[in-house]
């Protein structure tokens, strides 16, 4: 398995910038200028189904696995988004860590 | 023409409530809207109804004297008012059980309160979807049949109108419609607002939903908004006749099976495929669309499983205007409305298409850590 060190660790400055393309793409009011306190819904027009599909687009873009829904539904700024997208990275490399050093401790 | 009446009306900027509030209006009462977050009463078709023709109140249902000052509502219980007529209600699914709660049941328990201070009649606009999951031909006369209601919204909408019941027992004159599941206009199609069975449509016409467990027999009542508003505009103005009775206000009744035929008229269009729920498992559903049904197509399964008929004797025997003939047709004219405006047809680029555009591919094609299990793969009634 190579799948735990294919990952490599983004920085903040990093996942922002994925986040604001991958949001400003997927929005449906284009050319919005986009910051931190940017509403998903009120400035970029995104509804309940384009917001499913911006989950789907941080999932596969990011490799994060499934977000459930409990996460999703308390974000509604681009900060969010970025916030959300960083700790469930740092989970996923915590959780792989974990996983690769298991065969040592001999289980 | 009627005499000018003094009529409050609740969610008058709601899809329903715009429409009645117009009618009124345009009849030559003296209307007092209660608004609650929009200073505009929108109508249906787009256009903003007059300021000067209505009195736009700003108002809480949820709230003691319906939000408004002891001044403003003592002027509306004393001296203000022959008729109540209350939109206000949350028809959204999905949403806490606390809002539904706050706005539909005490919502309704304050207006019964300001119906019973004033001794002001009551029209209370409720749903024929109280009868939860009962199947077979509902009834207006009944309410409370031990049947077991299919979510909150129902469940809230089901004891609102058990509180006017009692209201009723106690001498508060109160009349009720019940609209099925409303839509676009009879005619043109047009809605304000695409919500529920416009985002079930969508879901599926565009193939983001293949499978819904569900059955072809089932039937789904579809009623155009400018219809209920006749009646409720009717009920208003002919309380005297009304009084003490329920109105289901129904339009024709379509199978899924008669929606999956229309459906399949549209060269663009996925059909979905009704599956039996027994043999439906949502963990075989490929990740995509598994997203969409959990998150949107749960909230209206039980729908696709009721076999509901509604009675409409007593409108029937009201209202000078009669539902749509044929639900067919009634439904093209929706879709081909939607169509025009855009919201169904050519959807917009998909994730896997935006991030292709952006070239990011992600830097893990199948993450380790929750993965979910065997080939997800859309092996769900495979048969059609």
């Amino acid at each position: 398995m190579t799948s735990s060190t294919s990952t490599p660790s983004l920085n903040e400055d990093e996942t922002r910038s994925t986040v604001y393309a991958i949001v400003g793409a997927m929005a449906p009011v284009g050319e919005a200028a986009l910051a931190d306190d940017t509403e998903l819904i009120a400035d970029l027009a995104y509804d309940s189904l384009r917001l499913i599909e911006l989950t789907l687009a941080l999932e596969q873009g990011f490799g994060l696995g499934e977000l459930a829904q409990e996460r999703t539904a308390t974000v509604t700024t681009l900060g969010d988004i970025v916030r959300l997208v960083t700790e469930v990275r740092q989970e996923t490399e915590a959780w792989q860590e974990t996983e690769a050093r298991q065969p040592e401790e001999g289980r | 023409m009627t005499e000018p009446l003094r009529i409050l009306v609740t969610g008058a900027a709601g899809l329903v409530g715009a429409e009645v509030t117009a009618r009124l209006v345009a009849a030559g009462h003296r209307v007092t809207a209660l608004v609650h977050n929009q200073p505009v009463i929108m109508r249906n078709d787009g256009t903003p109804l007059e300021p000067d023709a209505v009195t736009c109140l700003p108002g809480d249902v949820t709230r003691p004297r319906l939000g408004l000052s002891e001044a403003a509502y003592q002027t509306l219980a004393a001296d203000g008012l022959d008729r109540v007529v209350h939109c206000a209600a949350i028809t959204d699914f999905g949403l806490p059980d606390e809002v539904y709660q706050a706005v539909n049941v005490d919502g309704t328990a304050r207006v019964l309160e300001l119906a019973r201070a004033g001794g002001v009649p009551l029209v209370h606009v409720g749903t024929a979807y109280v009868c939860g999951e009962r199947d077979g031909l509902i009834r207006e006369t009944e309410l409370d049949e031990g049947q077991r209601l299919a979510n909150a919204y129902e469940d809230s909408k089901f004891r609102a109108e058990t509180l006017v019941h009692k209201a009723q027992a106690d001498g508060v004159r109160a009349a009720v419609v019940r609209p099925s599941i409303v839509v676009g206009d009879e005619r043109t199609g047009a809605v304000r607002d695409y919500k529920n069975i416009y985002v079930v449509l969508k879901l599926a016409t565009e193939g983001k939903v293949r499978s819904i467990p569900g059955q072809y027999e089932a039937r789904l009542d579809l009623v155009p908004v400018d219809y209920v508003a006749d009646l409720i505009t009717e009920v208003t103005q002919r309380f005297e006749e009304a009084a003490g009775r329920t109105f289901h206000a129904v339009g024709a009744p379509l199978t899924l099976r008669d929606f999956s035929d229309v459906m399949a008229e549209y060269p663009p269009f996925h059909v979905p495929r009704f599956v039996p729920p027994t043999s439906f498992d949502a963990q075989r559903l490929p990740r995509r669309e598994r997203a969409y049904y959990e998150r949107v197509m749960t909230l209206y399964e039980s729908y696709f499983r009721r076999r509901t008929r509604f009675d409409d004797s007593h409108t029937a025997g009201l209202a000078t205007r009669r539902p749509p003939a044929d639900g067919q047709d009634f439904l093209r004219t929706l879709i081909d409305h939607c169509l025009e405006t855009g919201y169904l047809g050519a959807p917009p680029a998909d994730a896997t298409e935006v991030l292709a555009r952006l070239n990011i591919t992600g830097p893990d094609a199948t993450p380790v850590a929750h993965r979910t299990g065997p080939a997800a793969s859309d092996v769900n009634g495979a048969r059609r």
